[in-house]
């Protein structure tokens, strides 16, 4: 059975660059615009990994992190932050909402479907 | 007595001139005697006088008293006595005369005999008398002898009147002839009679002389102790008036002039050891503690004048006591003194003076003289000349106030301006700070929107170069590559003006951690040895394994180390680059040396400064934005490290940085 992704993310660019480069792999791949509907989305059918955008409108990646590890039920589920390098400290905010990891902004496809076969062996 | 007296004698009888200096030194002595003594000797002098006067009265008194009774008792009445038997003694020698003369005159026996028989009887009466009288117990030896003397005469003389008037009897003119003889013997008895009455009159006559002379002697000896006491006592008076009264009317006179607050008072026999010159140094205290008091009254009046403030103190019924020149002025008193003036009577007048009086003044007075009560914190009046005066007032230990009233005009209009700059750069900063806000989130929304669109284009340009979305040609592969390579460019550029932008903001902080230097080499190799390899350089790390720990930000550090060694590669053509790691005295010593082309001196100055490159033809050619070694020297500098270059055209550039092993704290940002 294949592992489930949810991918969080405002940009339709960005997911499309995930869609693609996870193409060729088994993965599931589910997307949500923004935080609300990541939380319906994990509502709906529970992912084995979360790829985390921070800056989202109405609900910002932070909070949708802290809602999730703060359910005993969905704490489990590792959440990579996929974020921009703009403000100093983002990786360690992004450490204290609760993401199990971070990945800067721009990412390089290779190294982070690298970092999310990490989580998903 | 007697010593002082022996000291002031000897030298009055060696010397006569020196009498008078004696004297003095007698005086002198006398002077320092106490006063109580030198009245004592008075007295007892005095005394003296009158024992001695009273002594020689009794003497003389008694004596005389004693001679007047022997006098009227015992020597009159034995003459009287004498006198009295003499007289009978001549009496009945008349009585005889008259018998015989009577006898030869033939006078009858009628007549005759009776004068007989009384004759007779006389001259056993006289007998008897003259016994009783040698008897007489008061006789003295030489007139017991007389007495002796005068009864063996009286015998004979008593024999021969007898006879003679017997004889008479008959007789007649024998009688007569007898008579003369009888005639003898009565003299006889008479010059007896005679010579003992003289005798006692002598003895009497002696004694009255020796009472008379007695009498003299006491009346001139009354008059020469009266005249000795008026002058022993004159003596004293005008001592006493020398040595006692004249000292005290001076130290009184002086005290008079010491309490009339007269301070320049010189007293005088102070050098005298007796009460008053006991006195005198106690004026001379007193009149030193007054000197004393006055120079600190003095001084306190002077400091109390040079009070810059209003300053005034308030007795316990709430009147001055004592203000300076400023308070008077400040109340418009001028140059009248204000001492005994009430506080209300101030206050009242003061009226006109404040504007905050002006409302309601019979309030202002009653609240403003409660407040003086009962003070407090300090309070600010505004006089209506607009001037600011803060009041302070303080209760005295007394049950007194004392106040300063300080003009504060100038420190208002300055607090006013203060206020208004303070306002204005409040204002500023918020303007400044809301700038800066607005920057830091320009700056961050910049980044990510500049970032978004190069993460979509390096994302794609990664995916397609993997043959994600087809097989490429060589020449595709090839111009992919300069896409991803200038849009790394642009994003480092984006990455080092953003880095710059926050340490000007002081916006950078450090993510301090335990980092090991030796992994950060290791990065740093992975990182940029294919660059290296490229360009066929030589890329050698010098990092011992036992280097300690490290503590500070790896990921900045890592920053700093890619910058040096990346410029290190780009501006080397041939040769090596070379890193080397240390630790010395709780530093690390990071050392990034290549063969290049070297830096000159000129050049090395402006290095770490933001968009200097040495060439700019060169940093044209080589890329990159002239910001990495600003940013890296900030970074170092943050850690409390130093940075700097050893170079030489022509022999190539060492960069160092060395910071502390464990840094703790973030050090202040520019």
């Amino acid at each position: 059975m294949s592992k489930r992704i949810l991918l969080v993310e405002d940009q339709a660019d960005n997911r499309k660059i995930i869609r693609d480069m996870l193409r060729g792999t088994d993965y599931e791949i589910t997307e949500a615009e923004n935080g609300e509907e990541a939380l319906a989305a994990i509502a709906k059918q529970r992912p084995d990994l979360i790829l985390m955008d921070i800056q989202l409108p109405i609900m910002d990646g932070y909070t949708v992190t802290r809602k999730i590890k703060g359910d005993p039920a969905l704490r489990s589920i590792p959440i990579i932050a996929v974020t921009s390098y703009a403000l100093s400290g983002e990786e360690k905010k992004a450490r204290a909402a609760g993401c199990d990891d971070y990945v800067p902004k721009p990412f390089s496809p290779r190294q982070l479907l690298a970092k999310i076969r990490q989580y998903l062996q | 007595m007697t010593s002082v007296g022996g000291v002031a004698a000897s030298p009055q009888r060696k010397k006569p001139p020196q009498i008078a200096a004696g004297l003095r030194s007698v005086l002198g002595i006398f002077n320092n005697l106490s006063i109580q003594i030198k009245a004592s000797i008075a007295s007892v002098l005095l005394l003296i006088c009158l024992l001695g006067l009273g002594a020689n009265a009794y003497l003389t008194s008694t004596r005389s008293a004693e001679g007047l009774r022997v006098l009227t008792n015992e020597l009159i009445p034995k003459q009287q006595a004498f006198s009295q038997a003499n007289e009978a003694v001549v009496a009945t020698h008349m009585k005889i005369f008259r018998y015989v003369s009577w006898a030869s005159n033939g006078v009858s026996h009628t007549l005759l005999d009776p004068l007989h028989a009384e004759i007779n009887a006389d001259l056993d009466k006289l007998s008897y008398r003259i016994a009783a009288l040698a008897r007489r117990p008061d006789l003295s030896a030489s007139e017991r002898k007389s007495m002796q003397e005068l009864l063996s005469q009286w015998q004979i003389c008593k024999e021969h009147a007898k006879d003679t008037i017997d004889v008479g009897e008959s007789d007649a003119a024998m009688a007569t002839m007898m008579l003369g003889q009888t005639d003898e013997t009565f003299k006889a008895v008479d010059a007896t009679f005679q010579n003992l009455s003289n005798a006692i009159s002598e003895t009497a006559r002696g004694l009255s002389n020796r009472l008379y002379s007695d009498a003299e002697v006491n009346k001139n000896l009354v008059i020469l102790v009266t005249i000795i006491g008026f002058l022993i006592s004159g003596f004293v008076a005008i001592i006493v008036g020398q040595s006692i009264v004249r000292p005290i009317e001076a130290v009184t006179d002086a005290m008079q002039r010491l309490s009339a607050g007269e301070i320049d008072v010189e007293v005088g026999h102070g050098h005298r050891r007796d009460e008053i010159g006991r006195m005198v140094e106690a004026i001379e205290v007193f009149r030193k503690n007054i000197i004393d008091r006055h120079a600190m009254e003095q001084t306190l009046t002077e400091a109390i004048e040079a009070i810059s403030e209003g300053f005034a103190l308030y007795d316990a019924d709430d009147r001055i006591a004592v203000c300076n020149t400023r308070y008077r002025e400040m109340f418009s008193y001028g140059r009248e003194t204000m001492v005994g003036t009430p506080f209300q009577a101030i206050v009242a007048n003061a009226v006109g003076l404040i504007e905050d009086a002006q409302i309601d003044p019979a309030r202002w007075i009653a609240e403003r003289v409660a407040a003086h009560r009962n003070p407090g914190a300090p309070h600010l009046q505004h006089r209506s000349d607009g001037r600011w005066i803060r009041v302070s007032e303080r209760r005295t230990a007394p049950g007194g106030v004392v106040a300063t009233y300080g003009d504060i005009t100038e420190l208002k209009h300055r607090e006013t301006e203060l206020d208004n700059l303070v306002h204005e750069i409040a204002v500023a900063r918020d303007a400044a700070e809301t700038a800066n806000r607005a920057k830091s989130q320009f700056l961050a929304n910049m980044s990510h929107e500049l970032r978004t669109p190069l993460n979509a284009i390096l994302g794609y340009t990664e995916l397609m170069a993997e043959g994600t979305y087809g097989e490429l040609c060589e020449e595709m592969l090839e111009v992919l590559k300069r896409l991803e390579t200038n849009g790394r460019h642009l994003l480092g550029l984006i990455n080092d003006v953003l880095d710059l932008s926050k340490i000007e903001a002081g916006q950078l902080v450090l993510e301090l951690s335990d980092y090991c230097i030796q992994d950060i080499a290791q990065t740093v190799r992975s990182t940029l040895e294919p660059l290296a390899a490229d360009k066929k350089l030589a890329f050698k790390v010098e990092v011992p394994a036992e280097l300690p720990p490290g503590r500070g930000d790896g990921r900045r550090l890592t920053q700093v180390l890619i910058n040096l060694v990346g410029n290190a590669i780009k501006f080397t053509d041939a040769g090596e680059v070379a890193i080397k790691t240390e630790a010395n005295n709780g530093s690390f010593y990071v050392t990034v040396r290549d063969t290049g082309p070297g830096i000159s001196a000129a050049d090395q100055a402006k290095l770490f400064q933001e968009f200097q490159q040495a060439d700019n033809a060169i940093a044209r050619k080589k890329g990159g934005t002239g910001l990495g070694l600003a940013i890296s020297k900030r970074i170092i500098e943050m850690h409390g490290g130093r940075i700097w270059v050893e170079s030489q055209p022509g022999h190539g550039s060492t960069f160092v940085f060395t910071l502390p092993v464990t840094v703790e704290r973030q050090v202040g940002t520019s």
